[in-house]
């Protein structure tokens, strides 16, 4: 599995969404991306790819779209 | 942030009661059951404790109290302090710690009076109450917390309801010459009060109409105005990023080093936010007791909750060396080390 495929996995399992509906995907854009399940995805994401998230980043984390540009601080290219 | 050095009191004992009433979490019908295991995973909490009909936080208090004053043996009359912390009050006024004062039976003599505050109620009560003692003018206390989120939070608002339990617990101080010094580091970021609240019923907003209005905030959020509104990520920024600081700076007061501290208890706010401030505090994950799948986040109670329900057994035998930390409500913050020796703690009381 690629990273982009990781990643998409991710989100799909934690949030229970298609990968149809990723592109625009926002916190709070959808019934499981609250706060709660928030902290879940990122719990999920710290796992899948081996990385401990800076607080600013947890916070940052906004979207699908953001995410990608966080996680290259990481090394991680999506 | 205030940084104080309390010497000549010890911490005796601590007990800790709550209701009999079992939620679990699996049970709750907001959260989506296609989901719980990782929901439950990330929160921590499976079940909490409710309140039965009628029940109070000061009721529970009191029960912790009376147990913890029976554990020790110690003649009410000697009892020259009783502090009630927490926003869980069985009154708007009187002080609860009135209340309870009368309860137990305390003689006239006795200095009672509540303090309101949240999550750092145990840390900051722990200030005040020891300042109270160290001159010896009053040789034995007991600072009382109590919580009520049942009456606080909204059962349809999946945010909050699912982690919280009602409880109260007792800490028992007592002036001693001989006592280790205790280390508090404590700090507050009022512009952030918004941040957890209740908007009204205080004299800010008064109770009105509008107030029992159910609002919904997202799917399987809703509240009222006398429900808790928290922003979740938020208090979940403030807690990563003060807890560490606040551990390094009760540490460098202290002069003690991580390898001095046997237990890391902390406010109990969320799972994932414990694992993240014991990885970004480098602490060693076994010296750290967690009580939330039992019982979630008690607010005032977290920490001598804790230290009751996980490390009552080791506590009762030996010296410990603790750093409690705890943040929240305010926005504050509070830290302290101290040592303990052969603490009396009773079995948790079900009320």
């Amino acid at each position: 599995m690629n990273n982009l495929e990781k990643y998409n996995s991710v989100f799909c399992e934690t949030l229970q969404v298609e990968e149809s509906q990723l592109k625009n995907l926002e916190y709070q854009g959808v019934e499981l991306w609250d706060s709660v399940g928030h902290m879940t995805l990122m719990a999920a994401l710290e796992d899948a790819f081996d990385i401990m998230l800076d607080t600013d980043d947890i916070v940052d984390f906004s979207s699908y779209a953001k995410g990608k540009e966080i996680l290259k601080k990481y090394d991680v290219e999506i | 942030m205030a940084q104080i050095k309390i010497e000549n009191i010890r911490i005796k004992g601590m007990a800790a009661c709550v209701p009999s009433k079992i939620e679990e979490n699996r049970d709750y019908p907001y959260f989506d059951h296609d989901e719980i295991d990782k929901t439950l995973a990330t929160i921590g909490v499976e079940r909490t404790r409710r309140r039965n009909s009628g029940e109070t936080a000061g009721d529970y208090a009191f029960k912790a109290a009376e147990k913890l004053i029976e554990g020790l043996g110690w003649e009410k009359d000697s009892i020259g302090l009783l502090m009630y912390v927490g926003a869980a009050r069985d009154y708007i006024f009187p002080d609860t710690a009135c209340v309870i004062h009368g309860r137990l039976g305390l003689p006239v003599s006795t200095m009672a009076f509540d303090m309101t505050l949240g999550c750092t109620g145990w840390t900051h009560g722990m200030a005040v109450a020891c300042n109270l003692l160290q001159k010896g003018c009053i040789k034995r206390a007991l600072l009382l917390n109590g919580m009520m989120p049942s009456l606080e939070n909204n059962y349809e608002d999946k945010t909050t309801w699912p982690l919280f339990s009602d409880a109260a617990t007792a800490t028992a101080l007592e002036y001693d010459e001989g006592a280790s010094p205790i280390w508090i580091e404590l700090g507050t970021i009022g512009e952030k009060h918004l941040d957890v609240l209740i908007y009204d019923g205080g004299h800010r907003n008064p109770v009105n109409a509008d107030s029992f209005i159910l609002h919904e905030y997202g799917p399987n959020i809703k509240r009222t105005r006398l429900n808790m509104e928290m922003k979740g990520m938020d208090i979940f920024a403030f807690g990563l990023n003060t807890a560490p600081k606040s551990i390094d700076a009760v540490l460098e007061f202290s002069q003690k080093t991580r390898d001095d501290v046997d237990m890391f208890v902390f406010h109990q706010a969320n799972y994932y936010l414990i694992k993240k401030i014991v990885k970004k505090a480098k602490i060693d994950p076994e010296k750290v007791p967690i009580v939330m799948k039992n019982l979630g986040n008690t607010g005032p109670c977290c920490i001598p909750i804790t230290m009751v329900m996980e490390k009552a057994q080791q506590l009762r035998q030996g010296k410990n060396r603790v750093l409690a930390s705890a943040f929240g409500v305010g926005l504050t913050w509070g830290s302290l080390y101290f040592e303990t020796e052969d603490l009396v703690i009773p079995e948790l009381v079900i009320y």
